[in-house]
């Protein structure tokens, strides 16, 4: 039986926090920013339990309790900023809190088009009510 | 010049040296960038081929799998759903999918946490982040949830730059990680090692079983067997030399290892010619070396000497040096009484200081009450070659002969033994109880371990872990409630909205224009 060797437990770490880097870099939705930096969070816990594991002390598992700590804090205050955020424009993008930048940065737009949503027409259609529907052959047929 | 000499060794080690890390990385940043979303969609498959290459290729080239068990199977298991789900989470349009591949990737660390014996660990973060997924997938359902794309959730900032830079962290990461921790060199002298370990064993059943192996047979077997453990000595002075350019001096168990074996081959080829070969003798020796070597591939690597406290007394080191040229120079020379005189207390006044400050250092960095050999013998060299300088002077004072030979040979045994103290010293450990389990500051050597080379761990782990935080942690757990009840009240303040007063007839009263309002 061969244990796992501690780098391989270190590159997951890596990989983790490098996606969790790029994910809150890139995407624009304030929910999903909130979860990258949760998954970066994760991978400094999982190094630090490794670190724990190969050294053969607590202080590492120790250290992650705090960091859990720190994330709910985090969580709590996130999620309450978010609410107040979404009120206020009445949508998630970052990108709608531009008047945030520097006065020498200039604002990026958005070029290219959405996708449209599909055209539903303005009002449904009503029959009038209170007529009988003409019976077809095969209904007639089932009964 | 050094510009382009800078631009060419970093481009070889990039490209030449490192391509199995920059092909990985390359091969992510592709498959994140072709997956992220954008208005007008790239097709599917080459985002996905490109991440299924680039998880193959980290897996195959980076972190290869040795010998497989159920604890690697498990492992494999688990950080491959870690990473899929972290990259499905992050190029995924559905924030409530997003939501979902969330709690995967917390679920896949945590199945980690438990191969890494932190159980407790494992379910507090399932609770707290099993709590914490569900208030924001409610959230998402509350807030998010649009039929037709959106700019928040359709579009992504500067992909192309933020992926770039993301993947440079990632790789400058990982070759960080796989040079400090993997050493090719060390993993081929040990396969090297078992394999001569193997060809030894079966020689010995031979003999057991009553057939005893030819001359030749062992003439060949310890001649190869010596040759690879002499590349692996060889390999390991050059790693181990000091920086003073001495010969190094086993002082960890693979050193130690390696010494003993190569005695132990020099004696059984002596024997070799007497028909008297020992083989279990050389399968000791050769089972030592792989045993330290394993454990040395699993642990950091020392580098004690060149950093902190012990970087500090390399110049003091060096006076030494110099001081012992300058004593040849004397003896070698015909030098005046003056220059005599003058160079032994010269001499003497470096040693005086040179102890005083090893003095600070050992007061420094050593536990109070702990002696170390190495320390014993150096502060003894210390004191004999300071009693002979003291009489040397006087002899030189009164003009008779002055036994140069002898000064220089003990500020050599000092030079020596001050090289070898220094590798002793590390920082204090008395910050934490025992609690915390052995201190960080501990050589990888010293502690005790599992027979496939890792540390023990207590088998109460939340019980040690509870004693832990409240015996050493005890002042970070308080704050740490502070901190969350600090939260607590900012996202209630955050929140919470001033309610408008209604119009109560009590209102009109006061106010009978309806100015309030």
């Amino acid at each position: 039986m061969n244990p796992v060797p501690l780098q391989h437990f270190l590159v997951v770490g890596a990989i983790l926090f490098a996606l969790g880097a790029i994910g809150f870099m890139t995407r624009r939705n304030l929910i999903i920013m909130f979860l990258c930096a949760e998954m970066m969070l994760q991978g400094v816990a999982l190094n630090l339990v490794a670190f724990a594991r190969y050294r053969g002390n607590l202080q590492g598992q120790s250290f992650v309790l705090f960091i859990i700590t720190v994330a709910a804090c985090e969580a709590a205050l996130a999620l309450a900023l978010i609410l107040v955020l979404y009120k206020r424009k009445n949508s998630l993008d970052v990108s709608l809190w531009q008047e945030l930048r520097e006065e020498s940065e200039e604002p990026t737009l958005d070029e290219e088009p959405l996708e449209s949503p599909p055209e539903t027409s303005a009002m449904p259609h009503l029959p009038p009510a209170g007529r009988e529907p003409q019976k077809k052959r095969e209904e007639t047929s089932h009964v | 010049m050094f510009l382009l000499n800078f631009l060419s060794s970093g481009l070889k080690l990039v490209f030449v040296d490192q391509w199995p890390l920059t092909l990985a990385a390359v091969v992510g940043l592709l498959a994140i960038y072709l997956l992220l979303p954008r208005p007008r969609r790239l097709p599917l498959v080459w985002g996905i081929a490109a991440g299924i290459a680039a998880l193959f290729a980290v897996v195959v080239l980076v972190i290869p799998p040795t010998r497989l068990s159920v604890e690697g199977v498990i492992f494999y298991v688990c950080a491959v759903t870690a990473i899929l789900a972290g990259g499905l989470l992050v190029t995924q349009r559905n924030p409530a999918r997003a939501a979902l591949s969330f709690a995967l990737v917390v679920l896949a660390t945590c199945g980690m946490f438990v191969l890494q014996a932190a159980p407790f660990l494992m379910a507090a973060t399932i609770i707290v982040y099993a709590g914490a997924i569900i208030v924001t997938f409610l959230f998402v359902l509350m807030l998010a949830q649009q039929e037709f794309p959106s700019d928040a959730d359709a579009r992504s900032r500067e992909p192309l730059l933020a992926t770039a830079t993301g993947f440079v962290l990632l790789g400058t990461l990982l070759y960080l990680i796989t040079t400090t921790y993997q050493h090719p060199t060390l993993q081929s002298h040990l396969d090297e090692v078992t394999a001569g370990l193997q060809s030894i064993q079966t020689l010995v059943q031979q003999q057991e079983l009553g057939q005893s192996p030819s001359q030749e047979d062992l003439d060949r077997a310890i001649k190869e067997n010596m040759a690879k453990v002499t590349a692996f000595e060889e390999w390991w002075k050059e790693q181990h030399k000091t920086s003073e350019g001495d010969p190094p001096i086993p002082t960890d168990p693979l050193g130690q290892a390696l010494y003993d074996a190569e005695g132990a081959f020099e004696r059984q080829k002596a024997n070799l010619g007497r028909d008297d070969v020992s083989l279990v003798d050389l399968e000791a020796a050769l089972d030592k070396i792989r045993a330290a070597a394993e454990i040395h591939l699993g642990t950091l690597r020392p580098h004690v000497a060149t950093s902190g406290e012990s970087g500090r007394l390399r110049p003091w080191i060096e006076s030494i040096c110099q001081a012992t040229t300058r004593i040849r120079k004397l003896r070698e020379g015909t030098p005046t009484t003056e220059d005599r005189v003058l160079g032994l207390s010269e001499t003497k006044k470096q040693l005086d200081d040179f102890q005083e400050v090893w003095q600070g250092s050992v007061q420094k960095m050593t536990e109070p009450n702990r002696t170390l050999p190495e320390t014993v013998r150096l502060s003894q060299a210390l004191t004999q070659a300071r009693t002979r300088l003291t009489e040397q002077l006087d002899r030189a004072r009164g003009d008779k002969p002055v036994e140069f030979k002898e000064i220089e040979s003990d500020l050599d045994q000092v030079r020596t033994a001050a090289v070898v103290a220094r590798g002793t010293l590390r920082p204090r450990t008395d910050f934490l109880s025992d609690l915390s389990g052995p201190p960080a500051s501990l050589m990888p050597g010293e502690i005790r371990r599992d027979e496939y080379g890792r540390p023990h761990l207590p088998a109460q782990n939340s019980a040690y872990l509870g004693r832990s935080l409240f015996g050493d942690y005890l002042l970070a757990v308080e704050m740490g409630g502070m901190l969350l009840l600090v939260a607590t009240v900012g996202a209630i303040a955050i929140a919470y909205r001033k309610p408008t007063p209604r119009a109560t007839p009590a209102n009109v009263m006061a106010d009978p224009a309806g100015r309030t309002a």
